[in-house]
């Protein structure tokens, strides 16, 4: 019985949905940075930019510039796309041209919240970006939540892309 | 031999004909809406918007009449309860209400209680600033969450906000704050937007408020017609089991009877 009453209760939080803030973006860059963030850098988004981040998202990117933060080889971005309805706030760090960590920051629809998991995001790790301007690396799916899914591959293919497009 | 129109299977013949006709428009409506939503997605209709006067006032949905809006040099700012106009131009949803805005000759700041939205002259969007997570730590050390409470600007065009009691000053276009106490600002104040505008922007929010999706589904449902339209489908959901439990009862007869007539026309052929 008690059994019983814990797997209602557990499909009944899974039904309430996730919506939640599960880390600041000071706590993200803390975890990369240490106790001491450097300032961030501005990237303006060029056309040549704007075109590729169009292709990406399947829509028009709604900003001109974005803010990034420089690492040893590498750069660290923070970036939002929504999923069905509502933005997803993903930290991406890329090192060396390849995803370096990953995770999501913030998510605020009700269905697609798996796509916090550690064995969902842990597929990103070394992902680049080919020519076509998609993930070099297979992303299994999660049933359930495509869209969440679909959003957080966009983050990462756009981060990539703005990390080739620093030339640095 | 022809069957009496009291037989039970005249009966079932009857009932399974009229029934069909009855539940036709009811199955068309409920087939068309079910394949719409199955491709929401596809056909973007949870971000189309039904602009039909009728549909709108059927829902019951009104004008707003919150108006609140800031004047910059060339522009009008408004926010419509949920939404935000750039003059007559629908800019995006919000959650939180605004609190100025304001124009340099090089760009145009809005600000919300936790965002700041830095736009280009023309109206588009450069970047929306999370301003507690930019502000300097020592500034934003206050346990308090930081809300801005005023936005105003000053003879050289720097920006400032005030937030939690503390004022602050960026002077290269928001990348960078620091704490200020210059008394010479101008702190923007809300302004009744003209008459036109107000016209026109109550129509603009009323057809961005109910989405094609949500009307499908109600369609689906039958809640488009109120509480009569959903007894009206669960009744059609009633009488599509009957027809399927109908109809196959009636081709289980009709088969029977033809394996039947085969079986004896084979024997007579027989014997």
């Amino acid at each position: 019985m008690y059994r019983r009453l814990a797997l209602s209760l557990m499909l009944l939080w899974n039904s309430v949905g996730h919506s939640a803030v599960y880390q600041t973006s000071e706590e993200f860059l803390q975890g990369i940075f240490g106790s001491v963030i450097p300032a961030p850098k501005i990237l303006w988004i060029t056309k040549p930019i704007k075109q590729k981040a169009t292709k990406i998202l399947s829509h028009r990117i709604g900003f001109l510039r974005t803010r990034y933060w420089e690492t040893d080889g590498g750069t660290v971005w923070i970036l939002e796309e929504i999923g069905k309805t509502k933005p997803i706030t993903v930290g991406v760090a890329v090192t060396n041209g390849h995803i370096g960590k990953i995770k999501v920051l913030a998510f605020r629809e009700s269905r697609g919240w798996e796509v916090k998991q550690e064995f969902f995001t842990e597929q990103f790790f070394q992902a680049g970006l080919n020519q076509h301007l998609k993930l070099d690396k297979n992303i299994d799916g999660i049933s359930g939540a495509t869209l969440s899914v679909r959003a957080l591959k966009k983050i990462a293919r756009l981060a990539l892309l703005f990390d080739k497009s620093l030339n640095r | 031999m022809r069957q009496s129109n009291k037989s039970p299977w005249r009966i079932l013949y009857k009932l399974h004909r009229y029934t069909g006709l009855a539940v036709a428009a009811l199955v068309i409506v409920l087939s068309a809406s079910g394949i719409l939503l199955n491709h929401t997605d596809d056909f973007n209709l949870d971000q189309r918007f039904v602009d039909s006067r009728w549909i709108l006032d059927w829902y019951g949905i009104k004008a707003s009449s919150k108006f609140l809006s800031f004047q910059t040099k060339r522009h009008q700012i408004t926010q419509v309860d949920d939404q935000v106009y750039f003059d007559r131009a629908f800019l995006r949803h919000v959650s939180r209400k605004i609190v100025g805005a304001i124009e340099t000759e090089k760009f145009i700041v809005l600000a919300f209680p936790r965002t700041l939205i830095l736009m280009t002259l023309e109206g588009e969007i450069i970047e929306e600033i999370k301003i507690q997570e930019l502000l300097p730590r020592d500034l934003n050390s206050t346990n308090k969450p930081f809300s801005i409470q005023a936005i105003g600007t000053n003879q050289k065009e720097y920006v400032y906000i005030i937030g939690n009691n503390r004022q602050y000053s960026s002077e290269d276009g928001l990348l960078s704050w620091k704490q200020s106490k210059l008394q010479s600002i101008l702190w923007k104040k809300p302004a009744s937007p003209p008459n036109n505008l107000k016209t026109a922007l109550s129509s603009s929010y009323r057809s961005r408020i109910l989405n094609y999706e949500r009307v499908l589904l109600d369609l689906h449902s039958g809640r488009f017609f109120g509480n009569f339209g959903v007894y009206l489908m669960d009744i059609a959901g009633v009488l599509l089991v009957f027809l399927a439990l109908s109809g196959c009862l009636i081709w289980i007869k009709h088969k029977t009877r033809q394996l039947l007539r085969r079986y004896r026309n084979k024997k007579r052929i027989r014997s």
